[in-house]
């Protein structure tokens, strides 16, 4: 009965653990800056266009066809 | 006198002004299919965190397409993105971008899925760029499945929303480098316009 009860708060201090925290904000990080390079790569990345006022793409900043 | 070059070796080359000044750098090449005449080029600004910029750039006002950067008078002739692209619209058809479209014969044969597009560029400023084919990766039609080949274009094409559209006999003249394609264009155009 007193291990289980024990279970969860060890699990919890283990959690709480400095280098714990470390890793979740590190992982974080690399996802949101990973993210935000591709988008911006996506962005600048360039193509061979025909018939462009055909096509729903939106060319240039803010102009949507 | 004229040269051939892959599209990808413009994309991202810088835009200079004759006065030194690095304003840009190409983003998108902009093509009409009827003719296949380049119509100009989009931007993006300098620097990675730098977007696309709602001015481009129109062929009319290039002065040179040197390997390392397009050269201009000055950050004057730069037009209104909607200006070049309307420049370039043609009147029928569902265009966007051919890099990864799937190539097919009007004979129902897929060649393969386009990697690059082909330019001719006059050798003199003021002369013309069209598009006159397409580096495509061979389907098994070709027997060559994999290898990348270059697929001569006739004068007009035919694009729609996922397939681009070539003459059947555009296999006969299927070249497998670039140094040979100006001539494998050639006779495929001469060979069109003797059988229509």
């Amino acid at each position: 009965m007193t291990a289980q009860l024990r279970a969860p708060r060890v699990v919890w201090e283990r959690a709480v653990s400095w280098w714990v925290w470390l890793i979740v904000i590190a992982v974080v990080a690399a996802v949101l800056v990973g993210g935000l390079l591709t988008i911006q790569v996506r962005r600048r990345g360039g193509g061979v266009i025909v018939d462009p006022a055909q096509s729903p793409r939106t060319w240039g900043r803010g102009r949507k066809r | 006198m004229s040269r051939l070059m892959r599209t990808s070796e413009v994309m991202k080359r810088p835009v200079v002004t004759m006065s030194g000044e690095d304003v840009a750098q190409v983003k998108d090449i902009v093509y009409c299919a009827g003719g296949g005449a380049v119509g100009g080029f989009t931007l993006a600004g300098r620097g990675l965190f730098s977007g696309p910029l709602k001015q481009a750039l129109p062929w009319a006002s290039v002065m040179a397409l040197g390997p390392d950067a397009v050269m201009i008078r000055d950050v004057d002739v730069l037009e209104p993105a909607a200006t070049v692209l309307d420049s370039s619209a043609a009147t029928g058809g569902a265009g966007g971008d051919v890099l990864g479209s799937q190539v097919l014969t009007d004979a129902g044969i897929e060649l393969g899925t386009v990697v690059d597009v082909i330019l001719e560029i006059a050798e003199r400023g003021g002369g013309e760029c069209d598009v006159v084919g397409y580096e495509v990766e061979a389907s098994e039609a070709l027997g060559t499945k994999g290898t990348r080949v270059f697929v001569p274009l006739p004068d007009t094409l035919a694009v729609s929303g996922d397939h681009l559209m070539v003459p059947a006999s555009a296999r006969d003249f299927i070249a497998h480098d670039l140094a040979g394609f100006g001539a494998a264009v050639q006779a495929f155009r001469q060979q069109l316009q003797g059988t229509r």
